[in-house]
């Protein structure tokens, strides 16, 4: 077979002869008026190779190289070289189509985005518990600002709902604050700091102190959980990743505190919400209360959904599903439970000033 | 092909230079590199780029016949541990001392580490790039020395800062001189001659006619640096020389960016090794080199060199292979 041969001390080309040698796993190059090479495959690295051409070349130093036009040579040596197994998957790879490349692209693409959307932020929610507890405060302060902007607060019937809150849970009430604000929207939500806002129509809404009691435990799970903070941070998540690489607590602060405002407008998840229902009813186990007063709540709540779609429905679905794993709870653990009438009273107290 | 390939009259004559490569086949490369680099974590990078780098040369004609590259992925792994641990040092004092609360002597040490390996890493990326670099098996080489390199730099750098950037195109002369001046094809010698003066007011001029049109002279300020690159370039093999001499046009850049822009955005990215094809196609489809080298004199000089640290390095830092 006709080839090039450069012998790595001059440019110049020379007229040379090449042949395989299969079983022997050897290439022969022959040049007019000199000795013949053999070379082993092993030896010989493909510098390049393409459809007609094949470039050989061999040593060190001096590094001789040998051209090949030649497709069917090409082929040929391709075929037989078993040398350089290292790199077979890379080729297979390289020689499956452009089919199997353009799915490979789809693939990558694909992890690309679940990496995105979903490791990510999963990573940046653990970052959470590397923020002080203290930050939920400061966070909670600037969305409770933005949260009863233009409001109007019923400061007495928000007085005796604090004082409620004290008689409920007595070990706890003072991370917390409760506020009653004068809406037609039944909502009722609660922001880091420990500020519990319940809008008046829900107050309206809840015949028992149970309820109440259900609504509120609900509210402050979802504080003790940092709920808020972790969807904060998930949502934020391409701006975090970095800083939670690099350790850079101050910097994810920034980040949190500049976005505090948009706290509101996120709605939980259903894994969230089902969090705070278990937690919610651990705290009602603690303080020994009725805990069907919860379900009672969201069959209230259940009946409205079918007339309008308030607030509180819209962030916090109540399916019949819901209701299901909280019946479910309850009968597995089954706990004695005291009336509190003292409650009843606060709760009837509030509901008379607010008609005023 | 044969016609032109003949000295003329006045003993002249054109050496074609072209990219064979095709951007479907350079794609099936990069997917199949990024892939195997996903999935050993970035390990498998070296080798990738081993693999994209001889496809490159591979695919590069010059006179008839094709460059080689030689690098492996086992030296430039190497190199890439040695560039890690490097850069991963200055991090590692910067972290430290910030950490003992001394900030701003951590900043120090980021930004002049960061400085004094530039020339580092130029350095050894010419030295390894071309040593491993052939054609009709006769190595490249880049003679350059370390300490000239680092003196080109600081005064560049001081300059720079002092006359608030304007030294900046001289600087840039500087190393273009000094760098292409020291690689040598063979015994062959290549020599760039460019002008601090000249690439000052021709950026000026560029600046301030992109600004007046809105942006749309920016393709022909691109082709004007190209021009300068390619025009100032000689190789000298004894008495004899080649030229090379840039045919672009304003427009032709205006084509190839505008199309190159569109792929990118339409192909969300992925049609990056098809501009990649594109534009080596384009740029050595605009370069016409005439002469009268004989390339049939020319004679194996330069050594093997097979560190690959400073070329991991440049790498790293994104500094783009021609200064």
């Amino acid at each position: 077979m006709d080839a090039v041969f450069y012998n790595g001390v001059s440019a110049r080309p020379i007229d040379a002869q090449v042949s395989l040698h299969d079983e022997k796993q050897q290439l022969l190059i022959e040049v007019d008026g000199e000795t013949p090479i053999l070379i082993e495959f092993s030896d010989i690295s493909i510098t390049h190779s393409e459809k007609g051409l094949i470039v050989l070349s061999f040593g060190k130093n001096p590094n001789r190289v040998i051209e090949v036009k030649d497709e069917s040579f090409r082929t040929h040596y391709l075929k037989v070289n078993h040398s350089g197994k290292k790199g077979i998957t890379y080729f297979k790879l390289l020689n499956a189509g452009w089919k199997v490349h353009v799915l490979l692209a789809l693939l990558i693409i694909g992890f690309c985005f679940g990496t995105y959307f979903y490791f990510i932020p999963y990573i940046v929610e653990s970052a959470v518990t590397l923020l002080p507890r203290s930050f939920d405060k400061k966070v909670g302060d600037l969305a409770f600002e933005q949260a009863i902007a233009g409001e109007e607060i019923d400061s007495a019937a928000s007085i005796t709902m604090n004082e409620y809150l004290k008689e409920m849970m007595p070990d706890e009430y003072k991370n917390y604050h409760l506020n009653v604000v004068k809406s037609d929207e039944l909502n009722a939500f609660a922001l880091p700091n420990g500020e519990i806002v319940i809008y008046t129509k829900m107050l309206r809404h809840i015949k028992t102190d149970d309820e109440l009691s259900g609504l509120l435990s609900h509210e402050i799970s979802h504080v003790t959980n940092r709920h808020s903070m972790r969807l904060l941070c998930k949502s934020l998540s391409g701006y975090l990743l970095l800083s939670v690489m690099l350790n850079d607590v101050n910097g994810l602060m920034t980040i949190i505190l500049d976005n505090a405002h948009n706290l509101q407008q996120l709605s939980f998840s259903r894994h969230y919400e089902e969090e705070a229902d278990l937690s919610g009813l651990k705290m009602l186990e603690h303080y020994k209360i009725n805990p069907k007063g919860m379900i009672d709540l969201f069959e209230i709540l259940q009946k409205e959904n079918t007339i309008n779609v308030p607030g509180f429905l819209s962030t916090h679905p109540v399916t019949s599903d819901r209701i299901s794993y909280i019946k479910q709870h309850i009968s597995k653990h089954p706990y004695t439970f005291t009336p509190h009438p003292e409650l009843m009273t606060l709760l009837n107290k509030a509901k008379t000033q607010l008609s005023k | 092909m044969e016609i032109i390939n003949q000295p003329n009259a006045v003993g002249k004559r054109f050496y074609p230079i072209s990219f064979k490569g095709k951007g479907a086949e350079y794609f099936g490369i990069a997917i199949v590199n990024l892939l195997l680099t996903i999935i050993t974590l970035g390990l498998y990078y070296p080798w990738a780029k081993a693999r994209q780098l001889q496809y490159l040369y591979g695919t590069t004609e010059f006179n008839d016949s094709r460059f080689e590259f030689h690098g492996t992925g086992a030296e430039m792994f190497k190199g890439f541990i040695k560039a890690i641990l490097i850069i991963t040092v200055i991090y590692g004092l910067t972290f430290l001392f910030i950490y003992m609360r001394m900030p701003i002597i951590g900043i120090l040490v980021m930004y002049l580490g960061l400085f004094a390996i530039i020339p580092l890493a130029i350095h050894g990326s010419y030295k390894y790039r071309m040593s491993r670099t052939s054609w009709r098996g006769i190595r490249f080489g880049y003679r350059g020395d370390r300490s000239e390199l680092y003196k080109i730099f600081i005064k560049g750098i001081l300059l720079t800062i002092v006359t608030i950037g304007i030294y900046g195109a001289w600087f840039s002369m500087n190393l273009r001189n000094y760098i292409l001046g020291k690689i040598k094809f063979g015994n062959a010698q290549f020599s760039y001659n460019g002008d601090g003066g000249t690439f000052f007011w021709m950026n000026v001029k560029g600046y301030l006619l992109t600004i007046v049109t809105l942006g749309i002279y920016a393709f022909w300020w691109q082709k004007d640096i190209f021009n300068y690159y390619i025009d100032n370039l000689k190789l000298s093999h004894d008495d004899k020389n080649i030229e090379f001499k840039s045919t672009a046009t304003g427009g032709d850049f205006f084509g190839l960016l505008i199309v190159n822009f569109l792929i990118l955005i339409f192909t969300l990215g992925i049609g990056y090794p098809w501009i990649v094809a594109r534009s080596l196609k384009f740029i050595f489809s605009k370069i016409q080199v005439t002469g009268d080298i004989d390339f049939n004199n020319l004679i194996q000089s330069e050594e093997n060199y097979t560190d690959a640290t400073g070329d991991d390095m440049s790498d790293m830092l994104d500094i783009g292979f021609v200064v």
